[in-house]
């Protein structure tokens, strides 16, 4: 039970890092720096309960705003590259971040610990979960109601005609800006909300894990939280949360084949990628979901 | 209501537009043709933003807009389609129009104002159809209703007649002169004369990146440069040169 529970955990965690991408990526915009942002979240969040006596609604407000504000810097040097260039921009920024966070030194002794972000020994004691008795199975709820707000949330803009224009921009930026598109505007956009959610990721994580260190936070996370979003498909955001879900199950599901684990796993990630170019949950499975759903209304409302 | 003073556009060594001066009134339908390559893109992406022009100026009610971005030129009322259709394939009928829509208030009257313009277009049954699945027709009127959402008082149009058959060519200059009676100009470029011929009040013809002439239908066909630019030169003329 407790190992469903940290699966679960992880997922929702992972997901909402996912989310981040998919946020940017229906902009048109490949970024491998989402995982910064997850980190300053994390590592902000952390200070806050750990060092400076948050609680913990107000530090993951904290991180979820500090990178969401990061998000929005970034999004304006990002608007000059395009693609892979981008991609290997957002790449730099990730790892400027790491860097950042393996060369901070903030720390304090409280009740006879070191506590506070320590260079490469990484953030220790984040342990505010656990002071309050807050169980596993409790903690995973506020993940997964997190998770729930944010999916919500990125429905109704879906559903919306800024949710449009993001869309628009991603396949024909001239083609956006003639229908009246602020093509600018919406990519910045899409950079800070990608921020924000990456932060609250992030900052769920630490009070989960209770540490963070850099190495958490490098490349492998950043391609975990690509392949979610582009496995799982950019036709609707519940693709994101599936790609997450199917790809942590499975390296948990596959630990049976030892050493093969990630051999498979890379192969299961080649065949739908072939099979499916744009995801499990793509454009063409969002309409046809949508279709259906109004004929079984429809077939309801008649007498 | 728009006018353009002294426009030219250098790609590198090619002058793709050479001191064009033109104006079109508010009201009429205002063609420009010439030869391929002769600029006529080319001055409608200067116009509306996508290009930046090397010399000149552009006004548009009184306002000038030279250099603007795209997006606000769009919403001071200059809407525009393109040669080569750009659509976004992977969004809904409807959620191409609705993407451009402005000014239509509430989602309800929003609703209403996509479907309107689906129907004028002949889309109404195709809404909820992914644009990329649209046969060209199709694709071509989607352009013209996703331009007419912006609720431009100038609607530009790229050839909107190529690739047409005739009897869709007709329907075009129907709808054409439908949306010049409801108040909106429109400035064209266009190859197919019929529709030239057919709609436009006036006329003016590109040729190398210059402006040749400018006119009525009727004056265009019977100008003498024209004729050397489309024809090539008449052989007595040829023989004296």
């Amino acid at each position: 039970m407790e190992y469903v529970v940290a699966v679960l955990s992880i997922i929702g965690i992972h997901a909402l890092l996912g989310l981040s991408v998919y946020l940017v990526a229906i902009t048109g915009q490949l970024s491998f720096g989402q995982q910064g942002f997850y980190a300053i979240g994390a590592y902000l969040a952390g200070m806050a309960t750990a060092l400076w006596n948050w609680s913990l609604g107000p530090a993951l407000a904290l991180g979820t705003v500090a990178a969401g504000v990061v998000g929005f810097l970034v999004g304006f040097p990002a608007l000059r590259v395009r693609g892979l260039y981008l991609g290997i921009a957002t790449l730099g920024f990730g790892e400027i971040v790491r860097l950042g966070f393996l060369n901070l030194k903030y720390t304090k002794t409280i009740g006879g610990r070191l506590v506070g972000p320590n260079g490469a020994e990484g953030f220790r004691h984040v342990t505010y979960v656990y002071e309050r008795g807050i169980t596993q199975g409790q903690y995973l709820l506020v993940i997964l109601l997190a998770l729930a707000l944010v999916i919500v949330l990125i429905s109704l803009l879906e559903r919306s005609r800024l949710g449009v224009q993001f869309r628009a921009v991603e396949e024909d930026e001239i083609a956006a800006a003639v229908a009246g598109v602020h093509v600018t505007a919406v990519k910045v956009l899409a950079f800070t909300l990608g921020g924000m959610v990456a932060g609250l990721g992030g900052a769920l994580f630490v009070h989960y894990s209770t540490y963070i260190d850099h190495e958490m936070v490098a490349l492998p996370l950043a391609v975990s939280a690509v392949t979610y979003a582009m496995l799982g498909g950019l036709g609707s955001c519940w693709g994101t949360v599936l790609g997450a879900a199917v790809l942590i199950s499975l390296t948990e599901g596959l630990r049976v084949a030892k050493e093969f684990r990630l051999i498979v796993y890379g192969a299961l990630i080649i065949l739908v990628m072939t099979l499916r170019p744009r995801g499990l949950v793509d454009e063409r499975v969002v309409l046809w979901l949508g279709g259906w759903m109004r004929r079984r209304r429809w077939r309801l409302d008649a007498p | 209501m728009l006018t353009v003073q002294g426009l030219s556009r250098r790609f590198g060594g090619l002058m793709a537009l050479r001191r064009v001066d033109l104006e079109v009134k508010r009201g009429e339908i205002f063609a420009l043709i010439g030869p391929n390559g002769s600029g006529k893109t080319t001055l409608f992406n200067v116009v509306t933003g996508v290009l930046r022009p090397t010399e000149g100026r552009v006004w548009f009610n009184g306002q000038e807009i030279t250099g603007a971005p795209t997006h606000r030129v769009v919403r001071l009322g200059i809407g525009r389609t393109f040669q080569t259709i750009r659509l976004f394939t992977r969004l809904t009928v409807f959620d191409n129009v609705r993407v451009a829509l402005r000014g239509a208030g509430s989602p309800r009257a929003a609703r209403a104002r996509v479907e309107e313009l689906l129907a004028f277009t002949r889309l109404d049954d195709r809404a909820h159809e992914l644009a990329g699945n649209l046969n060209f027709g199709e694709q071509r009127r989607l352009e013209l209703a996703r331009a007419l959402a912006t609720d431009p008082a100038l609607l530009l149009l790229d050839e909107p007649a190529a690739g047409m058959t005739y009897g869709e060519v007709q329907e075009l200059i129907h709808d054409l002169r439908q949306l010049r009676d409801r108040g909106r100009t429109i400035f064209l470029i266009e190859h197919v004369m019929d529709l030239v011929m057919g709609v436009a009040d006036r006329v003016a013809v590109l040729n190398f990146g210059e402006k040749l002439a400018e006119g009525t239908p009727a004056e265009i066909q019977r100008h003498p440069r024209v004729l050397e630019a489309y024809l090539g030169e008449r052989p007595s003329d040829a023989r004296s040169a």
